[in-house]
């Protein structure tokens, strides 16, 4: 099993954490293609006390699920472009993806 | 008025050759009205701004239509010291022997596209193995075909490659991957074999993250290596050298060469002007753009002999792939399968007629305007009975 961390780090409280908005649908096929079959283990959220950090845990099977789930269109909205990073940079965050393997 | 440069107009790219000539000649240098630059198109200039980065700036983008979100954050689009930071990183995977294990790995590919058939839309074939190259090049640790093909639909359809048919699946699918493999620290997946994710993951002591270093070769990349296969099977039957080749295999590597100066996939290239200095009867003032035409360099008669003949024997693939700094860093990787590419179609397909005529020939619209690319060029068996 795999933990993929996405930690982002604001300058002050009043700087909103960046959150990828889905479309319902697409939330509902991430929980038929990748929950139910056990390829996304479990979600968890965590807020760093002085709450200037927000980190998203990504239980992912495997390293393959986990890239198999970035290019499948079904689950996510398709942009024109990285909108994210860029909407991340406007907001004066910091973002790391740290992988971690576990041992079952 | 019509403007004179015009790299994204099919009629223009069909007729660039007696265009550049008139430019040449000119007193001054051109000013494009659309584009907003001066053109550049004699050899000697074109030699003295690529040996001068500090003069022609590439930090201000080296694209004829740029992003400036590219600034500074591509091997193409950087200066020293980045750009040379940017460099170290991947050399090591355009080394020879990685070479060797690509160009090995893709020739099963290769013949199987063209198996079988008497009749070859080169365009595909081109395009599918250039994917297949730099997918090889990259060597992610994913699925080989599944980069592939999105490398090819980012090629074709993706709005950083083309200015037309836009759909953004394969670009969006693409970025997120690499968008992954270029953020992500901690246990890693283990690289695959030698290439740029070996390298960005071994090689990259201060972890410096550039999503570019793996999109560039996608779509520049790609791009120039489809338009140089494309050229050199055009060009080999349109100036009559097939059959010379066909019969003597060790002209390859010449015909290789000549056709990488007589039709250079990659045209032309901005710079920014840095300092106030006098080029083709022009006083070119800090800020100004210019573009620097490699296509019209590599033909200029001051420097060639009859250079719009296509002689087996001139050997040299001119200014085809930059000068100095920004000297392609894939050169030695373009010209090993572009000779491997053309061996393996004349023992494979054998001779040849090209079935588009020139005045059929569609460009694809790249959206940097730097790289020709053609969309429809197919070819038939000579011989056989279709």
């Amino acid at each position: 099993m795999i933990k993929i961390s996405r930690i982002q780090t604001r300058p002050n409280v009043s700087v909103p954490f960046f959150r990828a908005e889905q479309p319902k649908e697409k939330s509902m096929n991430l929980k038929e293609k990748y929950i139910k079959p056990g390829a996304l283990v479990k979600i968890e959220n965590l807020m760093s006390t002085d709450e200037l950090q927000f980190e998203s845990i990504f239980y992912w099977r495997s390293i393959e699920d986990y890239c198999n789930y970035l290019i499948d269109e079904d689950c996510h909205e398709v942009k024109a472009d990285t909108s994210d990073l860029e909407k991340i940079k406007e907001l004066n965050l910091t973002i790391k993806l740290i992988v971690k393997v576990i041992n079952d | 008025m019509t403007d004179l440069f015009n790299p994204h107009s099919n009629a223009w790219l069909q007729n660039k050759f007696e265009i550049y000539k008139d430019l040449r000649s000119r007193k001054q240098a051109y000013w494009s009205e659309k584009y907003q630059v001066y053109v550049i198109t004699r050899y000697e200039d074109v030699i003295f701004a690529l040996s001068n980065p500090d003069i022609f700036s590439s930090a201000m983008g080296n694209l004829i239509v740029e992003d400036p979100a590219r600034f500074g954050k591509t091997l193409g689009a950087s200066d020293n010291p980045i750009h040379n930071t940017y460099k170290n990183i991947v050399r090591n995977a355009y080394s020879k022997d990685n070479i060797s294990r690509i160009l090995e790995t893709v020739e099963t590919k290769f013949l199987s596209m063209i198996s079988g058939n008497n009749v070859l839309n080169m365009s595909d074939v081109a395009d599918h193995t250039s994917a297949w190259i730099v997918a090889e090049i990259l060597n992610l640790p994913f699925d080989k075909s599944t980069i592939q093909s999105l490398i090819v639909g980012t090629q074709k359809y993706g709005r950083s490659c083309v200015n037309v048919d836009i759909n953004d699946l394969y670009e969006w699918k693409l970025k997120n991957l690499l968008k992954f493999f270029s953020m992500a620290e901690g246990d890693l997946p283990a690289s695959p074999g030698p290439g740029i994710y070996h390298e960005y993951i071994h090689n990259n002591p201060d972890r410096t993250q550039a999503m570019s270093l793996f999109l560039g070769p996608c779509i520049s990349g790609a791009s120039s290596m489809t338009g140089g296969l494309e050229f050199l099977t055009l060009d080999l039957y349109r100036e009559n050298l097939l059959n010379r080749v066909f019969q003597n295999q060790n002209l390859i590597p010449q015909a290789v060469n000549e056709s990488l100066r007589f039709n250079a996939s990659t045209g032309r290239f901005r710079r920014t002007v840095t300092k106030e200095i006098k080029m083709h009867g022009i006083t070119l003032k800090p800020g100004d753009a210019v573009v620097l035409s490699l296509e019209s360099a590599n033909r200029d008669p001051d420097k060639f002999e009859d250079p719009d003949r296509f002689i087996l024997e001139r050997d040299t693939t001119g200014v085809a792939f930059g000068h100095g700094v920004h000297a392609c860093i894939a050169l030695a990787i373009s010209k090993a399968v572009m000779n491997s590419y053309l061996k393996l179609l004349l023992d494979n397909f054998g001779l040849y007629k090209v079935l588009t005529e020139n005045k059929d020939l569609k460009y694809v619209m790249t959206c940097s305007g730097n790289d020709d690319m053609i969309s429809n060029l197919v070819i038939e068996k000579v011989g056989a009975d279709v």
